[in-house]
């Protein structure tokens, strides 16, 4: 140990100028996150985001270079100490300037928020497990196979620039810039991916301090990243979506089947340009008790037996390359199962009756404690994390809104919001996370110990009366509001196969663009 | 011993690298491993240092399985080479100062007397010192804890005089109590003060003996005679045999006067004079270099 502390203090003596550009990122990064208003981030923290995970792989890189261990060149290998003496520093280095430094961010953050820090330290900690599994295991592993600082570059543009072109779905490339729609799914796909790439890590780290064997131990990284690569490209979302609902199986019986509604359509404006547009009206599910639905996988089967296969449609980005993407959205009358076809395939099967099947996944919740947030307060809700009203008042072009921000080290629940006028008691619905404001800088802030979600209310001068102004809440009721907030914590989870037999796409179409 | 291998052998795809080596260097010795560029000398040092793995054969250092020596032993081991990378954005002294918790023998005491003898600049980085000065840094931070075994690669390469003489003398003024076993090509430096020399070629070991042995064993003979100079069959320790009009010459690698003679006499007539020259370390070096090349 004795050994293992010089080591340290020797590569923080040399790699001083990098400490010091990690910690003032992370300085900074802790500055915006403690005082950010507003759930989304602004461009520097979106960005700092990004750069911060950057600079640890460097740190964590230049740390094991500082004694690299392929060659039979290097100073430390004909020093008398255990190899193990060397990893153990490199593992105390990466403690001491990336993952103590973080800690005591995070704790910095949540304290300027109102949280006791020690209240969540597993929370905390679960994050240090992240940035060690995500960061700096592939950091030191990859450093410990090569030479130097440029092929340790090399190699992590090439396992990047690998992970972009594999990922067609965006799903990786845009995680920085997109708040997933379906993130406990894309959560468990990753722990898988990181998994085998921890694991694989920590082989590798072992090999090559045991014993060098830096080729096998290259064979070992390679392996991994393919096996991590294909898990995150390959896996289905049905498969993931069991393993998140195994995890947190639905406890009561769910009287849950999908039916069709004959007689509904929808007529709005296409959701999606490139292609057909199509919408099955089915019973409303989400309705029907307190549970949220995702579609996972969608087949169509013709009379003659072909089978066409439906990729997810990831948040709102077109799928090309797919003969069929598939969606799933409401309207107060119905729920559909929407589609957007290849206009060759529908001219083919428009009219044929075919089975449409697929499975969806549902999420329970159970109804929570209301809670109660007058106009520009903030208040604590159980279950949930303090909660901030606001009105975000309108310029000549805009016309301003009611805003709900609520933040809390645990995950925030599915949380309906009941906006009340205090002297009419009209009242209009929304919900936490339902708002969300296009921007062009990254806004995943995966750094932040802090889960926030946003419920927005625009106020508006015209007639709300009018059909069509539901959702629009008159400026006079800027004053004299009250919120209620009903957080509904996950009770568990079920993967629903369903099975919808003899429809006729042509149907339901919405248009047929040209 | 305090090195002793045998059948040691490594192979780096399809290069013998090194071929059933049989060394024994006894305490005390200062033992010259010495052949051309590729011969094995490197790979032979780093397998006993556990820096490479042997492909067959064993190898001892210090009483210790090559493979399995730890601190205990590279504690008592020096181990400078022309290869090894030093920490070069280091200063001197912050070398010495890193140096010194790795080694219970650390004499601060010594390590000053070093640098006042190199008069090392000590507040400079070691990138920043000429590369002689780097190598008397480097012996410098070995000599500091008083190494029981000296394993040198290359040491004096690309030195000027003076330096090589500096770090000779005080290579010297340690022995016998620092067996030292130093790799080379460059045999003027070691002939002086070697008292054990091996010859690695192509990773095959020639020989290895005493220094004066060698010196005693090698002789180059020169004749002048009026008869037939057309070749005989030769023993296998003359090498190197040169014809010329009335003039042969050639090595003996086990040269005893009076069978020399006697198979010269057996061999040609009418010899005129016989001349036998002892040989440098480095003419013997260049001898058998050749021999090999003759032979293979």
């Amino acid at each position: 140990m004795r050994l293992a502390v010089h080591i340290v203090l020797k590569d923080a003596r040399h790699l001083w100028k990098e400490i010091v550009v990690t910690w003032v990122l992370l300085a900074w990064l802790t500055y915006l996150d403690s005082v950010r208003s507003g759930y989304q981030p602004d461009a520097a923290e979106g960005w700092l985001n990004i750069l911060l995970p950057l600079a640890w792989c460097w740190l964590a890189g230049l740390c094991v270079l500082q004694d690299p261990v392929p060659g039979e060149r290097q100073f430390w290998i004909a020093l008398p100490l255990r190899h193990r003496s060397v990893i153990a520093a490199k593992a105390l280095f990466v403690l001491a300037m990336i993952h103590l430094p973080y800690l005591v961010s995070n704790a910095v953050v949540l304290s300027a928020r109102g949280f006791n820090p020690i209240e969540y330290l597993p929370r905390l900690l679960e994050k240090q497990l992240l940035v060690l599994i995500a960061i700096t295991l592939p950091s030191l592993a990859l450093a410990s196979v090569v030479q130097n600082a440029m092929q340790f570059i090399v190699c992590a543009i090439a396992i990047f620039a690998a992970a972009l072109v594999s990922d067609k779905t965006g799903t990786f490339s845009m995680a920085p810039f997109t708040f997933s729609a379906r993130p406990w799914m894309d959560e468990t796909r990753l722990a898988i991916a990181l998994s085998v790439l921890a694991l694989a890590s920590l082989v590798l780290l072992n090999l090559q301090y045991r014993s060098r064997r830096t080729l096998l131990s290259r064979y070992v990284g390679l392996a991994a990243i393919m096996v991590s690569g294909l898990v995150s490209v390959w896996l289905p979302l049905v498969f993931t979506a069991k393993l998140a609902a195994a995890w947190r199986p639905a406890t009561q019986s769910y009287p849950l089947t999908i039916r069709l509604k004959p007689g509904v359509s929808y007529s709005s404006a296409p959701f999606a340009s490139g292609g057909v547009n199509i919408a099955i009206p089915v019973e409303p599910l989400s309705r029907a008790a307190n549970l949220s639905v995702e579609l996972l996988a969608l087949e169509i089967e013709t009379p003659d037996g072909r089978r066409i296969k439906a990729n997810p449609a990831p948040g709102n980005r077109a799928q090309r390359e797919s003969i069929a993407s598939f969606d799933r959205f409401s309207s107060p009358h119905a729920d559909f199962v929407a589609l957007v076809m290849e206009r060759g395939i529908y001219k083919e099967i428009g009219n044929l009756p075919v089975t449409v099947r697929g499975d969806l996944i549902a999420e329970f919740h159970r109804e929570g404690m209301k809670a109660n947030a007058p106009a520009e307060t903030r208040v604590d809700v159980p279950t949930l994390g303090l909660c901030t009203s606001s009105n975000a008042f309108g310029s000549l072009i805009r016309e301003g809104g009611i805003r709900l921000e609520c933040e809390s080290p645990r995950e925030i629940p599915h949380t309906p919001v009941i906006l009340i006028d205090s002297v009419t008691t009209r009242e209009w619905k929304s919900g936490l996370g339902q708002a969300s404001a296009f921007v062009s800088h990254p806004t995943n802030t995966l750094l932040s110990p802090l889960f926030r979600k946003e419920a927005y209310f625009q106020l508006t001068w015209r007639d709300t009366t009018r059909p069509g102004s539901q959702w629009q809440v008159p400026q006079e009721v800027a004053s004299h509001y009250r919120m209620e907030i009903e957080p509904q914590p996950v009770t568990g989870r079920a993967v629903i196969p369903f099975e919808l037999r003899d429809i006729r796409l042509n149907e339901s179409l919405i248009n047929h663009s040209k | 011993m305090m090195i002793d291998t045998s059948g040691l052998s490594k192979r780096f795809g399809s290069t013998q690298a090194l071929a059933d080596l049989n060394l024994h260097v006894p305490e005390g010795s200062v033992f010259a491993l010495i052949g051309p560029n590729g011969a094995g000398k490197t790979t032979a040092l780093r397998i006993l240092l556990n820096i490479v793995r042997p492909g067959g054969g064993r190898a001892e250092i210090l009483g210790t399985d090559s493979r399995h020596i730890g601190p205990k032993e590279l504690a008592r081991i020096g181990y400078v080479s022309e290869n090894r990378e030093l920490p070069e954005w280091m200063t001197v002294s912050e070398y010495f100062n890193y140096c010194r918790p790795f080694y219970p023998e650390w004499q601060d005491s010594e390590a000053a007397e070093l640098a006042r003898m190199f008069d090392f600049p000590v507040d400079r980085t070691l990138r920043a010192l000429s590369r002689g000065m780097r190598m008397k840094a480097a012996l410098a931070g070995t000599l500091a804890y008083r190494p029981k075994l000296l394993i040198m690669d290359e040491p004096f390469s690309g030195l000027d005089v003076v330096v090589r003489e500096q770090l000779l003398e005080c290579i010297a003024e340690r022995t016998p109590e620092c067996t030292v076993l130093i790799a080379t090509h460059d045999l003027s430096d070691i002939e002086s003060f070697a008292t054990h020399v091996a010859y690695l070629s192509d990773g095959h070991l020639l020989f290895a003996e005493e220094m004066e042995t060698l010196t005693k064993r090698f002789r180059e003979i020169e004749m002048v005679l009026s008869g037939d100079t057309s070749p005989q069959i030769l023993p296998d320790n003359w090498m190197n045999l040169k014809q010329a009009p009335g003039v042969i010459r050639f090595t003996d690698a086990d040269y005893q006067p009076a069978k020399c003679e006697a198979e010269i006499r057996q061999r040609w007539s009418g010899i005129k004079d016989i001349t036998v020259r002892a040989l440098t370390l480095r003419s013997i070096f260049i001898a058998l270099a050749a021999n090999r090349k003759a032979t293979r």
